[in-house]
């Protein structure tokens, strides 16, 4: 199609053309020719076509702020022009070398060229590159730009880094969170792995009293016989709860909150699957506490037998109330309980997925949805959030769902309580980091409201300190 | 090659175009009218022993105005410079028009003082120029818009002199095809003057084939977006 200015031309012509006839000047007529005839060859020679786009690069697996390098060969035909050639990329992929873009002059021979360029993967995801957009230009751009897209598709996982917790497993001393030791079946055969001497109950059998044990205990006037306990048989649980609520998005786009907190989550999980540990994951909202409860039943109105009620005026009818969608509950975002590499692969998996609004169940929906995995067992919960003053009615709601499942017979659940410090992510001059030790130490008597239920929180400020700093800062008396 | 040449082609092409039709105008009968005029005014005996110095005075003076609407470099700048060198050539087509209706007005003689070949080269050079200034601020334009996609200084350098050399070829070609329409007019009018006067309405059958010609080339130009 003919570009708006080409019109102009046109008009040109024909002004000349008319005032050449009304002047009986063949020299106008003539002259009048010349737009018309410079358009004509401009169209006739037409402009480029893109063929083909061909990439070398392959689908890879990477890990975050490691870097990828393409190239691509574009193939031009057909006439003269310019030709732009962009590989769309992803908005997190930062270019450190060479260009992603390409501008070409196509003469009157056949182009083949190619361009190539190094980026960093900045954030987690999976990224299918496949669009590769042109646009052909007229030289002069006589009629209008051709945009086109090609597929010239390849895959790029990029995979969050665990942070590692090493240094923790050989720490001697004594620690205030709990590790997996605590978290232990109840049921199961005893194994011979010795856990604990304990006071006799009913229904132990007798060829575990510990006579030494008890005779120093009776002598102290204790009367209770000990007993050996022995670890049960089956795994340690632990399960892993990650907030993809909006206010985990604070920071920039590459290095928010929730990066962080995914990164955390995936040291958790690595770390007690090392160890043998069953770790599930579930990806909470706490958004979601705002229109929880679907599960709590409705309490219907009173029905009062009012004396004189009759004698009231009939109240007016309110137009009808629109009826609330009902909410969508799809987005249960949990990974049962297990072990080994495969475990891990599904949880590296799901979290390279992890978004913003992720989930639509609140902490405590979650935790209803998880009862029947949790009933039973008496595992570690790990809750990985950022903790706000405006917003810890949702955690205390969800730890007390947890204590409703675990507490009641084996004593207190073992949770630790992640916080990630997102405003000192957020935090870029030296006003906005005192603004973000305001804000922390804002919410300072609600930390203290979690520890008294018995939460180990552990605060975490990624800028300042490792992740293996954060939980090593817990020692203390236990 | 930065944009800087580019400019130098609009002020070259620019000065030339002025300056040929400035030319061409102190040539021309009408201007020769006003000069009698002003020969009859009190300042008469002075413009007379000044004549060539005056006619210098002017074509500096309208080449100095081209050039300086050549250095605001943008469309309306161009415009000007072309609607400049319009009103200066118009003088030229008016002595060799059928229907000189200026010179019925003012009863004028046509005395040119040009052939009508040199007012044709010149009118084609003014086309040219319109061309010409036309399109390097659209190749301007390129240059600035792909530069601010990330496009490499190379890549503009090359597309650049690719865009220069296409628009010269392509205003070469429509100034020979234009010359040759001019030069072949009479001749095809002469030729077909003999078979049309033996055509009962020779007018209205040339009609016919013009607006049949029109129509198929409509034809062709939609079926050719299709």
């Amino acid at each position: 199609m003919l570009s708006r200015d080409t019109i102009e031309l046109v008009v040109t012509a024909m002004v000349y053309i008319v005032l050449g006839m009304f002047l009986g000047n063949l020299i106008l007529i003539a002259l009048g020719m010349a737009p018309i005839i410079f358009l004509s060859l401009a169209i006739l020679v037409g402009q480029p076509r893109v063929d083909s786009v061909v990439r070398t690069g392959k689908d890879v697996k990477i890990n975050v702020d490691e870097r990828i390098s393409d190239s691509l060969m574009v193939r031009v035909s057909g006439g003269p022009g310019v030709v732009t050639v962009c590989d769309s990329l992803p908005g997190s992929f930062a270019l450190e070398e060479g260009s992603n873009f390409r501008a070409l002059w196509k003469g009157l021979k056949p182009l083949e060229a190619g361009f190539s360029y190094t980026a960093k993967c900045a954030k987690r995801g999976y990224f299918d590159i496949r669009e590769v957009v042109y646009e052909s230009w007229h030289p002069l751009q006589v009629s209008s730009n051709i945009l086109g897209m090609t597929s010239a598709r390849r895959t790029i996982v990029v995979q969050p880094q665990p942070l590692f917790v090493r240094k923790i497993k050989n720490h001697k001393g004594v620690s205030r969170i709990p590790m997996p030791m605590d978290a232990r079946f109840r049921f199961g055969i005893p194994t011979t792995d010795f856990k604990e001497i304990r006071d006799y109950r009913p229904g132990d059998y007798y060829r575990d009293i510990n006579w030494k044990a008890s005779a120093k205990h009776l002598s102290l006037n204790k009367n209770r016989y000990m007993v050996n306990d022995y670890e049960r048989e089956g795994r340690k649980v632990v399960w892993v709860f990650l907030d993809s609520a909006t206010h985990m998005a604070l920071g920039t786009a590459v290095s928010n909150t929730l990066e962080y907190a995914v990164r955390a989550a995936l040291g958790f999980a690595s770390f007690y699957l090392e160890r043998d540990c069953m770790v599930g994951l579930c990806i909470y909202n706490h958004d979601a506490t705002q229109w929880e409860g679907p599960f709590v039943s409705q309490e219907e109105a009173l029905e009062l037998d009012l004396p004189g009620l009759h004698q009231m005026e009939e109240a007016l009818e309110a137009p009808p109330a629109p009826k609330e969608a009902p909410r969508q509950r799809q987005q249960t975002r949990v990974l049962y309980p297990d072990v080994g590499k495969r475990q891990q692969y599904r949880i590296t998996k799901e979290l390279i997925q992890v978004e913003i609004n992720y989930s639509t169940e609140s902490l405590k929906e979650v935790v209803h949805t998880c009862r029947r995995h949790i009933l039973g067992t008496q595992p570690l919960f790990v809750v990985i959030t950022m903790l706000e003053a405006a917003n810890i009615e949702g955690v205390v709601e969800g730890v007390k769902e947890l204590y409703k499942y675990t507490g009641s017979t084996a004593g207190r659940p073992s949770i630790i309580l992640f916080n990630v410090q997102g405003y000192n992510i957020a935090a870029q001059s030296q006003g906005e980091k005192l603004a973000a030790r305001i804000l922390n130490y804002h919410a300072q008597p609600y930390y203290e409201v979690l520890r008294r239920m018995g939460v180990a929180l552990v605060n975490w400020d990624p800028i300042e300190e490792s992740f293996a700093n954060a939980l090593q800062r817990q020692r203390g008396v236990a | 090659m930065k944009t800087g040449f580019l400019r130098t082609i609009e002020a070259m092409v620019a000065v030339a175009s002025t300056y040929m039709a400035a030319v061409t105008m102190i040539q021309t009968t009408l201007y020769h009218k006003l000069l009698e005029k002003l020969v009859g005014s009190p300042f008469g005996p002075w413009v007379e022993g000044n004549l060539s110095l005056i006619n210098l005075a002017i074509i500096l003076a309208l080449v100095a105005a081209s050039f300086t609407f050549w250095k605001r470099g943008d469309e309306a700048g161009f415009s000007r410079i072309f609607n400049l060198n319009m009103l200066l050539f118009f003088p030229s087509i008016l002595d060799y028009s059928t229907f000189n209706w200026v010179g019925l007005i003012f009863d004028l003689e046509p005395t040119p003082g040009v052939s009508h070949l040199w007012v044709f080269m010149v009118g084609l050079l003014l086309q040219v120029t319109y061309l010409m200034l036309r399109y390097t601020i659209r190749i301007r334009h390129t240059w600035q818009e792909l530069e601010a996609r990330g496009a490499e200084e190379p890549d503009l350098e090359n597309i650049a002199q690719g865009q220069l050399g296409y628009l010269s070829l392509l205003t070469c070609l429509t100034a020979l095809i234009t010359a040759g329409v001019y030069w072949a007019a009479p001749i095809i009018a002469e030729a077909a003057a003999k078979p049309l006067s033996q055509l009962s309405t020779p007018h209205l059958a040339a009609g016919i084939a013009v607006v049949a010609t029109l129509g198929a080339s409509l034809v062709f130009y939609l079926r050719g977006e299709a």
